[in-house]
């Protein structure tokens, strides 16, 4: 259901409320993703003349997850604060001192729905929290990880059913990678009148048996992210392979991760998407012995990476015209 | 464990339903009636002392509140002054449970309907206390049925369970248990009624009075069916003694027969090969130079039966020769008898020997 028919099935004086919900309702670490409205009903006896729907699902997404949360109104009473259903999870329970929305209901403010669907989810997040507990292999994960600032705050964490007939249990983690994308420009983008939305990185790691022996890590990037990325490895992460573009020069650059990176420097490729050698081969140079630390972090690799990058690529331009045959 | 019921009649179900009918919202309300506890033992063969206690809530009338959110806040905080005024006249103690009734939604109760139902436990000191849930919902797309589902729900340790609920109808339906006494009304006319008209329907002893002339007639009955019974086994000896004698005379006759049979049967055979002998040295006699006559006419001759005087048995078997001369006269020669069965005269002296 696209957000213009909900709003126009909605009851009027309800109508502000979802509006922030389904246009700005970007919520969690996938905020790429928007909240969702479907199943729009009503309270009212079917004599009612419409618009009157005050009653919906909401879909939410978390940890890769998506939540179905019923939400009801009264079309008769708007000014009463919702109520929710939160679908599967009958055992959640939030402590309602911590959801000062719900204590402080004000109908007249477009916001606190919205405000409210986001302290819920705090508090689902410390339900599932809780419920690691079942699993001390996968507790300690959650507390490592919890230890860190740059993980622990932006951090979603789904502790799957217990499978009644095996005794098995699973989870999802999904972390917000801590990178830094200012410094790095965008070099491709499709389109440019499109809001490609924040530039994140998420990786969703799924432990599917409480002793963590099957691990299954995958990499989410946001769009524009994603559009100067000609490939990378999705199961070991050792290898990326990126189009860039300075001056109107077009070159791949491919990013070797050793074994034992970070110890051993990652090896650097460059390649001319134009010019060939005399053996037919695309014009390449390898680079091994550029700048590099194993005690920097990822942040700083990047930013020497790019200082590196601006100081070699004249000079593998220039090769490439000399020794390159178009 | 107890295991809990929830009982209501048809009309309170009914007048539930007809007031979020007639509603243009969701509705919500109190529940009076009352609840105990029973002890079931059970006794079977595997054990021998089983208890099972039954929680019954038996819902006896319902108060509609006049809007939502009456007596609570948006966190579920339960407000008691407000239940007092809804109940009004009403005691608190009869209050064992609310209901809801909203349209459209799932069967499941929301996350105020549980914050609430736990505050209004502590704040009326009830931990046993239930929710009823009804949710109608349209079954068909242009609405020309719809579904009601009802639900009842309680709580233990914060953990919230489906309760069966039982519609009292005109009969209960269990057919395994004896018959549970219902809730007794609590309404003061009707007490008040069967107080005054009480003592023309039931005796000293607390029984209708009807019931202990059934039971007199129930024993003048047992009585006269005793008496049938001790005349059925008097009739039913004799005939025993009858069949018996029957039985004995049937032998007796079956004997006599017996031995008058195997007299009569060698007797007529004796006769009869004394017949056959006898005609058999007859006809050889007589015959016994006419065989080539016999033979001669051989087997161009007619045979006449013997007139009808002639009463001997023999006379079935035999005739006289009925001859045809070359011109085509016939006639009878009496002076010899001819066999019906064959037609030369060794063949006639063989069925003389068989006679």
């Amino acid at each position: 259901m696209s957000p213009e028919v909900a709003l126009n099935r909605i009851s009027p004086e309800l109508r502000p409320l979802l509006c922030s919900v389904v246009r700005n309702g970007r919520v969690g670490l996938d905020s790429t993703n928007c909240l969702r409205v479907t199943d729009l009903k009503t309270g009212c006896t079917s004599l009612t003349p419409g618009p009157c729907c005050d009653r919906f699902k909401l879909h939410i997404p978390y940890a890769g997850e998506t939540l179905k949360w019923d939400i009801i109104f009264n079309a008769q009473y708007p000014e009463l604060p919702p109520d929710f259903i939160f679908g599967e999870d009958a055992e959640f329970l939030p402590e309602p001192t911590e959801l000062p929305h719900l204590v402080q209901w004000d109908a007249g403010n477009p916001e606190c729905l919205l405000q409210l669907v986001k302290e819920l989810i705090q508090q689902y997040h410390h339900y599932q929290c809780q419920r690691l507990r079942e699993s001390s292999r996968l507790l300690f994960e959650y507390d490592s990880l919890l230890e860190d600032p740059n993980y622990g705050r932006n951090m979603e964490i789904y502790a799957g059913r217990k499978n009644s007939w095996t005794g098995e249990f699973s989870a999802r983690f999904l972390l917000k990678l801590p990178v830094d994308f200012s410094n790095i420009p965008v070099y491709l983008l499709k389109d440019t009148a499109l809001d490609p939305g924040e530039d994140v990185a998420l990786l969703s790691v799924s432990f599917e048996d409480a002793e963590a022996t099957q691990v299954f890590p995958k990499l989410y990037l946001s769009p524009s992210i994603e559009q100067g990325v000609v490939e990378y490895d999705a199961e070991g992460f050792t290898k990326l392979t990126l189009l860039l573009m300075w001056k109107d020069f077009c070159f791949l650059v491919h990013v070797d991760l050793p074994l034992y990176f970070p110890r051993d420097q990652p090896t650097l490729t460059f390649q001319s998407v134009y010019h060939f050698t005399n053996s037919g081969q695309l014009y390449s140079q390898v680079q091994k012995s550029y700048p590099y630390s194993p005690r920097w972090d990822g942040n700083e690799m990047a930013k020497r990476a790019k200082a590196y990058f601006k100081s070699f690529i004249p000079q593998f331009q220039e090769g490439a015209f000399a020794n390159g045959k178009l | 464990m107890a295991e809990p019921t929830v009982r209501m009649s048809g009309i309170v179900l009914a007048s539930l339903m007809f007031q979020h009918v007639n509603s243009d919202s969701d509705v919500e309300g109190l529940l009076l009636g009352e609840s105990r506890f029973e002890e079931q033992v059970t006794i079977s063969d595997s054990q021998a002392d089983n208890i099972h206690i039954e929680e019954i809530y038996n819902i006896q009338k319902h108060i509609a509140c006049h809007k939502l959110n009456q007596f609570y806040n948006s966190v579920g905080d339960v407000n008691v002054d407000a239940v007092n005024k809804i109940l009004a006249d009403n005691k608190q103690e009869s209050v064992i449970g609310w209901y809801r009734q909203r349209r459209n939604t799932e069967q499941q109760m929301t996350f105020r309907e549980k914050m609430v139902h736990e505050k209004l436990k502590s704040s009326l000191s009830n931990p046993h206390m239930i929710f009823v849930l009804l949710t109608p919902s349209k079954l068909t797309a242009p609405g020309s049925t719809h579904r009601m589902e009802y639900a009842a729900f309680t709580s233990r340790s914060r953990q919230f369970m489906n309760v069966p609920v039982l519609v009292n109808n005109l009969g209960l339906l269990e057919q395994l248990a004896y018959w549970k006494v219902s809730a007794a009304c609590s309404a003061a006319g009707y007490n008040l009624t069967m107080k005054k008209h009480g003592s023309r329907f039931f005796s000293s002893n607390g029984l209708l009075r009807e019931v202990n002339e059934v039971n007199k007639m129930n024993d003048s009955l047992q009585a006269e069916l005793q008496k049938a019974c001790g005349d059925v086994e008097e009739s039913e000896r004799l005939v025993e003694t009858l069949q018996a004698e029957v039985s004995a005379l049937r032998r007796r006759l079956s004997e006599k027969k017996q031995r008058g049979a195997g007299k009569g049967s060698l007797w007529s055979l004796c006769v009869r090969l004394s017949l056959t002998v006898i005609l058999f040295v007859c006809f050889n006699r007589l015959y016994g130079a006419q065989r080539e006559d016999l033979a001669t006419v051989g087997n161009n001759f007619e045979i006449e039966d013997a007139p009808s005087g002639f009463k001997s048995p023999v006379w079935r078997h035999f005739g006289f020769p009925i001859y045809t001369n070359t011109t085509g006269e016939k006639w009878t020669d009496k002076t010899k008898t001819a066999c019906k069965y064959c037609n030369i005269y060794r063949q006639h002296q063989q069925h003389a020997a068989a006679y």
